[in-house]
């Protein structure tokens, strides 16, 4: 391998050796490396294979652009896949592994790939893999993603921490190079709240990376100066290792911040990554400009780099490619690669300057061949040894710099949909006219001079910092060394490459497969983009962008003006599954919702189910009972005796207001207009389009006062609803609502002996000519305790529902039993709770599941023809009243002991089981107690004309098939005696 | 019966006090202790009486009804504006926050308060 590392020189600190690994061979390197300079400094000049063709790759760029260095780091949980090695710090006991490539990289067989290259054009995977078309699937992408693709991920669950944060500033600076270090200097001096915010790990942009002069000293002391300043400022925040990577409405600005991605063992109490949301006033944007390469043959090989990054590995880190480099450049800047590479002491052997007409620059005595143009690379995986030019010489050489010309990096001037603009002169796509809030900066605004970027930079400073409410501050520009010249000759293709000439690296794009694309009519940028895969992937084109749009530009005869560029969106850089979940994984994602009377249940042996997210007492064990056996055991002793049920998770919404009732009236489809104080009423919602959405009990507690129920599963989405309904419907109704889920615990004291018990606790006179069924009202409990009773009853028993204040339902649970314990009162379970009301045909999301109507679920008599309500109009629909629709039946099996689920089907009883014979389906099985036999609710077609008729339940996936009889859905006391005792 | 209505706290399952993360002065860090009892009530002004309440809060309590996103407070009474004209009324130690803000304010019959918990 030809890469090595100068005895002197760069940014390391020398003193402090760094172990790392690579594919397992163990190598070392320097405090202030990147993976990639430390991998050049120890020979390695092969890092990766390529997408497709599996080709030999090495780095290409020293940044965020980064194509073909892309590599897994870190083992296990922590693994990475695709982490540029241009980013990547380099610490003690890093471990990476290369990608793509099998068995090794050095040997890899899906090189094989690259001698069918002249097949592999772009459209082949569409083209060829059409037939049979099944195959597509279960064979074809199988096989064609194993051999292509980036990274593999470990499976592992990630051990570390994220975070999410926010950061507000009057002026946000993107990039930390010349223009940014004057544009913060400038605001900051203003008094404005400055954040600097640079991807890389170390402030100072390119004045690390160039041999630059500022102000009499050179550029990298200049920018420390700088920065300690910055740094003194109480206004100011500098934020290294901080990529913006998206723009945002309202000026908000999204970062990814690697806390501890430089070390091996992250502290458990930081974050490894922090995702920040930054709300600013003025965003100037100084990212600094992107060389382009030059399409040419073998532009890919190891040992081929663009110019401005040959320069930063040699100046900032004292490494070199290669022992003897050639330049090849259609722009002025070119030559400060072979006067940087020469000041180290590395052998120039030649400029190859594509203009003919190129001006005369100084080359410190290096040659200039005008009017020459690479057309093949001579080389292989462990690095190049010569140049072809212009067809036939050749010129021995180790490595070779290019430089095609600069593209300011525009993207995030350019995430809220508005495009950069080509111009012409400058050769290079500008950042659109700036908007109100991003004001690009030094060479991302097309300057290229040294003074020009410090100059515009303190002008963009000077302007955020005015435009966020400041009176800008005079900052003397210092004075600077500039280069002879800026001129850029763009040069798309060269088109007489005798070797395979690539666009896009790291989707093996070469340069022919986009006229190829634009003559099969994918001639729009979009389109080609697709069919090539030009510009997609991880690094989105940063490279090989412009050069594409070059390329159709000549193939469709187009301007590239014309052609324009493709959507820019949010991420610049890829960002990590982790870092956008932050602290929102497990149950900070999903959190354990806790009945306030959970403690109670807990005491007294409950078994919980998980609903939603709440955790709900089911069943309540005796020794030896499953929980079949316990619940029939509290649905019999509540059915004889008296039971008490923790119903604390229905949701709970206080409405008041002058208009709370006509607000209450529009939301529900039968009356409440005329709901007496004191009342409670079971209520109905219809959704929009006419089918059920929840229902509830309402109480009227006061004339403009009412406490409404939802069901448990869709109490957010009641609210919700409620909010819109106020805010976008009626605005002009006076009414307030909020909701009190969490703020009462509620239970329901069910049974023969409920008002026995409950009297000794409740301070009023609970008779049923006092209270009869639905009163509603506050009550005192236990002389003093605030509280609500309600009389109503979802077991079909005599029932009242206690609410007190949420944290007393501990105390006043066990004050109920207490007092019921001569009654034989025990506490009943979800289990229990759905059993009854499936024996007394109640509904619940089983049946309110989006598909039924109020009709369908025998409520259709309910719904008020007085008044308007939210779903009245879509509910007239024909089809929503079809007399074919299903209705709400009972099932009963003729064996009483067989046992059937939900989900099955019912079909006539000589029929095929099929869903084509599907008459209706089980919504609702429980086991009842009180008839000793497995009993069902269920949807059925004409179902109310049918109780009688002998049916087949049919469960596919059980195989089970059952003959059962079409009944009254409620089971047990259809009069409603007991409710009403 | 007294004891048994001493109020439990909502953070009993999920709570543990003491000092979490890495504690000052190394770096960022919490500690975690119980404010309990605590009243919190939400307190929405009717339609069009904001500044009604505003001054009546002034009046009683000596605390200016903060912007949304905002919060202030005056003789242990914390008002935090959570969306238009609609506040939590925070008071640490829970000496009757609800009987205090109904007596104060039962001259204003449009004033909606929420039943709350001793939390």
């Amino acid at each position: 391998m030809t890469s090595f590392r100068f005895d002197k020189g760069g940014l390391i600190d020398r003193q402090t050796s760094l172990g790392f690994s690579f594919d397992g061979k163990a190598m070392t390197g320097h405090a202030g490396d990147t993976l990639a300079s430390a991998l050049l400094a120890n020979g390695q000049l092969l890092m990766g294979r390529s997408f497709k063709y599996h080709r030999p790759r090495s780095v290409v760029t020293c940044g965020a652009a980064e194509p073909n260095a892309l590599m897994e780091i870190g083992e296990g949980g922590r693994l990475e896949p695709n982490t540029r090695a241009t980013m990547q710090e380099l610490y003690e006991g890093l471990i990476a592994k290369s990608q793509n490539r099998w068995p090794t990289l050095e040997r890899d067989f899906g090189a094989i790939n690259s001698l069918a290259s002249s097949l592999f054009v772009a459209g082949f995977y569409y083209k060829t893999f059409m037939w049979p078309k099944k195959f597509w699937e279960t064979i074809y992408e199988p096989i064609i993603r194993k051999a292509a693709g980036l990274g593999r991920l470990s499976h592992e669950a990630d051990p570390d921490r994220y975070e999410k944060a926010y950061a507000h500033c009057d002026v946000l600076v993107v990039g930390s190079g010349p223009a940014g270090l004057m544009a913060a200097l400038t605001a900051a001096r203003s008094g404005a709240r400055v954040i600097v915010a640079d991807e890389q790990a170390r402030l100072g942009g390119t004045l690390l990376k160039e041999r630059e002069e500022i102000g009499g000293a050179d550029g990298t002391s200049w920018a420390e100066g700088v920065l300690a300043e910055l740094a003194s400022m109480k206004n100011v925040r500098l934020m290294p290792r901080t990529t913006v990577f998206g723009a945002y409405d309202d000026a908000v600005f999204g970062a990814l911040e690697r806390v501890q991605k430089n070390v091996a063992e992250p502290d458990h109490n930081v974050p490894v990554e922090k995702l920040w949301r930054i709300i600013t006033r003025r965003c100037v944007l100084a990212a600094g400009a992107e060389e382009r390469p030059i399409v040419f043959g073998g532009n890919d090989k190891p040992g081929v780099m663009m110019a401005s990054a040959m320069r930063a590995y040699a100046n900032q880190y004292a490494v070199a490619p290669g022992r003897s480099v050639a330049v090849f450049t259609a722009t002025d800047s070119g030559y400060r690669t072979a006067l940087d590479m020469k000041a180290h002491g590395v052998h120039v052997e030649v400029i190859l300057d594509a203009r003919a007409d190129a001006p005369e620059l100084d080359t410190g005595g290096v040659p200039v061949m005008r009017g020459a143009l690479v057309t093949n690379v001579k080389g292989g995986k462990h690095g190049m040894s010569a140049v072809e030019i212009n067809g036939h010489d050749m010129i021995p050489c180790q490595s070779l710099a290019m430089s095609g010309g600069w593209s300011p990096v525009v993207h995030l001037a350019c995430m809220r949909g508005a495009r950069p603009v080509w111009n012409e002169a400058l050769s290079c796509f500008m950042p659109p006219a700036h908007d109100a809030w991003t004001i690009p900066a030094g060479s991302a605004n097309g300057k290229w001079g040294l003074s020009d970027c410090l100059a515009d930079g303190a002008a963009a400073g000077a302007k955020a910092a005015t435009d966020a409410g400041f009176k800008a501050s005079k900052v003397t520009v210092p004075k600077a060394r500039d280069d002879a010249g800026h001129a850029v000759s763009p040069l798309w293709w060269v088109k007489q490459s005798t070797g395979k000439a690539f666009v896009d690296y790291q989707n093996d794009v070469s340069a022919k497969d986009l006229p190829l694309a634009a003559r099969e009519g994918y001639d729009h940028i979009e389109l080609a983009k697709r069919y090539t895969t030009s510009g997609m992937a991880t690094d989105q084109g940063k490279l090989g962008n412009v050069n594409a749009i070059g390329i159709l530009a000549e193939a469709t005869g187009k301007s590239i003006a014309d052609i324009g560029t493709t959507t820019f969106r949010p991420f610049y850089t890829p960002v990590s599954f982790g870092a956008l979940g932050g602290q929102h994984v497990g149950n900070h994602f999903q959190p354990v919702r806790r009945s306030p009377l959970h403690g109670w249940a807990e005491k007294l042996g409950a078994a919980f189910v998980e609903t939603g997210q709440w955790y709900r007492s089911s069943w309540f064990p005796r020794e030896g009972e499953d929980w079949l056996a316990a619940m029939s055991r509290e649905v019999l002793n509540t059915r004889r005796n008296v039971g008490l049920c923790d119903v604390s998770t229905l949701g709970k919404i206080e409405i008041k207001g002058k208009d709370a009732a006509e607000f209450i009236n529009r939301l529900y489809s039968n009356a409440f207009l005329k709901l007496p104080v004191g009342k409670a009423r079971y209520g109905l919602m219809l959704r929009e389009d006419g089918f059920v959405g929840d229902d509830g009990t309402t109480s009227r507690l006061g004339e403009n006062h009412f406490f409404m129920t939802t069901t448990t599963g869709h109490a957010a989405q009641s609210m919700r609803d409620i909010e819109f309904a106020h805010q976008a419907l009626w605005p002009e109704l006076d009414v307030q609502y909020v909701s009190v889920t969490d703020e009462w615990a509620q239970m329901a004291v069910a049974g023969p002996k409920a008002r026995e018990v409950l009297s000794k606790v409740v301070d009023a006179d609970l008779s049923n000519e006092a209270f009869p069924f639905l009163a509603a009202g506050e009550v005192t409990v236990l002389g003093h305790m605030p509280g609500r009773l309600f009389r109503i009853s979802f077991s079909g028993e005599l029932a009242y529902e206690l609410a007190v204040p949420a944290g007393f339902g501990e105390a006043v649970a066990s004050a109920i039993m207490h007092a019921g314990q001569p009654h034989g009162i025990l506490p009943y379970g979800l289990e229990a709770l759905s059993s009854m009301r499936v024996e007394k045909g109640f509904i619940t999301h089983n049946e309110i599941n989006g598909r039924h109507t109020a009709g369908d679920v025998g409520l259709g008599k309910m719904a008020s023809k007085q008044k308007d309500y939210i779903g009245r109009m879509m509910s007239e629909r024909e089809g929503l009243n079809d007399p074919d629709r299903m209705q709400l039946v009972g099932v009963r099996p003729l064996d009483p002991a067989k046992r059937f689920r939900a989900g099955s089907h019912l079909l006539k009883v000589n029929d095929k089981p099929s869903t084509k014979n599907d008459q209706g389906y089980v919504s609702s099985a429980a086991w009842s107690p009180t008839l000793d036999s497995w009993i069902g609710l269920g949807m059925l077609k004409r179902g109310r004309e049918r109780h009688g008729e002998r049916i087949m339940l049919w469960d596919g996936l059980r195989d089970v098939h059952i003959e059962a009889e079409v009944c009254n859905p409620v089971f047990i006391d259809p009069e409603g005696e007991k409710t009403h005792a | 019966m007294p004891d048994l209505f001493a109020p439990v706290s909502p953070l009993a399952h999920v709570m543990q006090p003491g000092r979490h993360g890495r504690a000052l002065p190394e770096g960022p860090g919490v500690t975690l202790s119980t404010v309990h009892p605590c009243e919190i009530a939400s307190v929405i002004a009717a339609k069009g009486k904001a500044s009604a309440l505003a001054a009546a809060l002034k009046k009683d309590f000596g605390v200016a009804l903060p912007g949304m996103g905002e919060s202030a407070s005056a003789r242990g009474l914390m008002m935090v504006g959570v969306q238009p004209d609609s506040w939590l009324a925070v008071q640490p130690g829970g000496s009757n926050l609800a009987p205090g803000l109904t007596q104060s304010w039962a001259s204003l019959p449009w004033l909606h308060r929420s039943r709350m918990a001793a939390h």
